[in-house]
This record gives C-alpha cells, sequence and structure tokens, in this order.
C-alpha cells in the first residue's frame, strides 16, 4: 500500500491542479421569460460564456446573450363590434457581463453545482419604443456534469433585476441549457 | 465604526434592491368617449383615467410612463386626404383654432384617404406620439382633455383607446 501512496497523491494533487486552473469555453440556449411585465412575453435566447476557475471553491466568467421577447397583445375597442388584439415589438436584448461562480466550479468530471451572481450591461431594442440601456444584476444556481474527455453538460437559472429610471426594475427569469468545453490545466 | 458602516450601506443596498423589485410594467387600455369631430360638432373629450380600477390601484405608486399609444378606426368624411390630430389640454377650449393655438399636440396619424377609413393597431400608434413628456405628465395627473382635429377640412369620424404602458409599485 504505501508503495502506491506516491501515486495516490500525484493523483490528488493532479485533480486539484485541474480544478485550480480550469478554463471552459460553452454555449448554451434557452428560456427568457419575463416577469411581472405585461409588455413582452416570454422568448428565447442563447449565450456564449468563457469560464475560468482559478481556485476550486470559485470561477469567474465572462458572457455574452442574444435574446428574444415574445410580441405582448391587448384587447382594445372591448365591448364594441371593432374589438380586436393587437401586438406591439417584444424586441431583441443584447447582454454583455460577467459573473462570478461559487460552490464547485470547476473542471474535474462528474457533477458541479454551484451558485452564480453578476453583473452585465442590459440593451433591449423594440419598434417604435425608446431603446433600454442599463446595467442589470442576476443570481441564481446551475449544475454541470463533466464527462471525459472535459466536455460539460450543464443546466442553469437566472433571476435577472434590470433597474429603470424612476425607482422601477425589469425583471426576468431565464432557464438554459449548455454544453461546455474544458481546456483542464493550463 | 467601519462595521456600522458596512452594515448601514448593505441595509440601504437591501431597501433600493426591495423597493426595485417590488415594481411591474402594467399595460392599460383607456376607451375615449367621443366619435365624431366637425366644424359644427366639436367638443373636447374628457378623459379621466382614474375611471380605470388598474390605474387607480397604482396611481399613488408610479415609477414611469413607459410608453402610450392612440389606437382605433378614424375615419375621413372628407373629399380631402387628411392626417387626425389629437391635442392634449387641462382647458376647455370651443374651437378648433383655439386649440391649435393653446393645446400641445400628441398624436398625428397617418394620412386618411378621402372618404375611406384606417385602423391604428397598438405598434403604429406608439409610432405616432408627439411631445411625449407633456402626454406622460398628464396620465401621471390622471385628468386631461383630448381634442380631435384634422390637418385639412374637419369632419372625421372615430372609435379610440388609449393604450398606457406604465412600471408601478406593486
Amino acid at each position: 500500500m504505501r508503495k502506491f501512496l506516491p501515486l495516490i497523491v500525484v493523483l490528488f494533487l493532479t485533480g486539484s491542479a485541474w480544478a485550480l486552473s480550469d478554463i471552459s469555453f460553452g454555449v448554451y440556449g434557452g428560456l427568457n421569460a419575463p416577469l411581472a411585465q405585461e409588455d413582452a412575453k416570454s422568448g428565447t435566447g442563447f449565450g456564449l460564456r468563457l469560464k475560468v476557475a482559478p481556485i476550486p471553491l470559485l470561477a469567474g466568467a465572462a458572457f455574452f446573450e442574444s435574446r428574444s421577447f415574445g410580441d405582448p397583445e391587448v384587447t382594445i375597442m372591448a365591448g364594441t363590434p371593432l374589438e380586436q388584439t393587437t401586438t406591439s415589438d417584444g424586441g431583441k436584448v443584447t447582454v454583455f457581463g460577467a459573473e462570478a461562480l461559487l460552490g464547485s466550479p470547476g473542471g474535474r468530471f462528474g457533477p458541479h453545482f454551484y451558485f452564480m451572481a453578476g453583473i452585465a450591461n442590459y440593451k433591449w431594442k423594440r419598434d417604435n419604443f425608446e431603446d433600454l440601456s442599463k446595467v442589470g444584476f442576476h443570481i441564481g444556481p446551475g449544475l454541470e456534469m463533466v464527462f471525459p474527455p472535459g466536455i460539460g453538460v450543464e443546466g442553469k437559472v437566472k433571476f435577472e433585476v434590470v433597474p429603470t429610471d424612476g425607482g422601477g426594475s425589469r425583471k426576468n427569469l431565464l432557464l438554459f441549457v449548455g454544453a461546455n468545453y474544458h481546456l483542464g490545466i493550463m | 465604526m467601519k462595521k456600522a458602516l458596512l452594515s448601514g450601506l448593505a441595509l440601504l443596498l437591501a431597501v433600493v434592491i426591495a423597493g426595485c423589485i417590488a415594481t411591474g410594467t402594467l399595460v392599460l387600455v383607456f376607451d375615449l368617449e367621443g366619435s365624431h369631430s366637425s366644424p359644427g360638432d366639436f367638443e373636447a373629450i374628457d378623459v379621466d383615467l382614474s375611471t380605470n380600477k388598474d390605474y387607480n390601484d397604482h396611481k399613488d405608486k408610479i415609477k414611469s410612463i413607459d410608453a402610450v399609444a392612440v389606437v382605433g378606426q378614424i375615419s375621413n368624411n372628407t373629399s380631402s386626404d387628411v392626417a387626425a390630430e389629437i391635442y392634449i389640454s387641462d382647458e376647455v377650449y370651443t374651437d378648433p383654432q383655439a386649440v391649435r393655438d393653446n393645446a400641445t399636440i400628441v398624436f398625428i396619424s397617418p394620412t386618411i384617404p378621402a372618404n375611406d377609413t384606417i385602423f391604428v393597431d397598438w405598434s403604429d400608434g406608439l409610432s405616432h406620439i408627439e411631445n411625449f413628456d407633456e402626454l406622460k405628465a398628464q396620465i401621471e395627473d390622471g385628468s386631461f382633455k383630448l381634442y380631435v382635429l384634422s390637418s385639412g377640412p374637419l369632419d372625421l369620424s372615430y372609435e379610440l383607446n388609449l393604450i398606457v404602458t406604465m412600471t408601478a409599485g406593486v
């Protein structure tokens, strides 16, 4: 047993080293759901993320997301012969941001559960509406399962708040699934 | 001292975030009473938004008026192409010229061909709003008068709604 001890130590160190310096690149997509916003409906989105895990319990990531909202509907001329449903543009959102991941954000094989918090530049463009360009914040959990040779399948949930003028805010729930490629020890 | 300062900042941040999160964006539709404007049949549309329950429930918690659209059907009963114009004011005016001189124009419709009818939907209605700041102020106030005029000879029939998108505390 003793003669295997150095090998066991090396294996543990190798695993730690991987976790210490994992870099991964991922793509993801999913649901973009507005919360308490009658002027937008659920849409879809996709994103790209570069993640660096310098220590086992912490990672930092930069990301880009392109999302859309569904067109909102409203009934007008209610109760008259002209009653009908009319729509406006749900619009498109682009988000550039950074986030910190706490928990197990590294690249070793197996499951990794983490909690993230981030900040981002949020731009929402809709036809015939003023563009909304603000700083937004998000939090949420994520779970990634990493398989050999460093491919991870990930699901994550983000609750996003974008403060607006006048003390209000836009709030969205984002449900994403995606895949990451882990470059491993650098 | 440093600990107290940090605690205070954290508390302030929590209060700001809580206040910010406890808001929602509402889309409210108001019927604009009135159906005809001509030189001999011209009057103000009295708008009292507080008759709408949703508006009334949130009136004191309005954070922002985000968008306003005028939608509905407008008929041009003259033999000239015209655009409908809607003016806003708190005052009562009894002739079109007084309206033009004193009220604020807030909507100019697409051109309505002679003896024809157009329907302005939500998307179109948003793009034809003028003087949005004045309109926002009047909507926050909740009570105002609208006057429907024409860019040419005045003989219009209309059925209109006002769609207001606003963010308010919930």
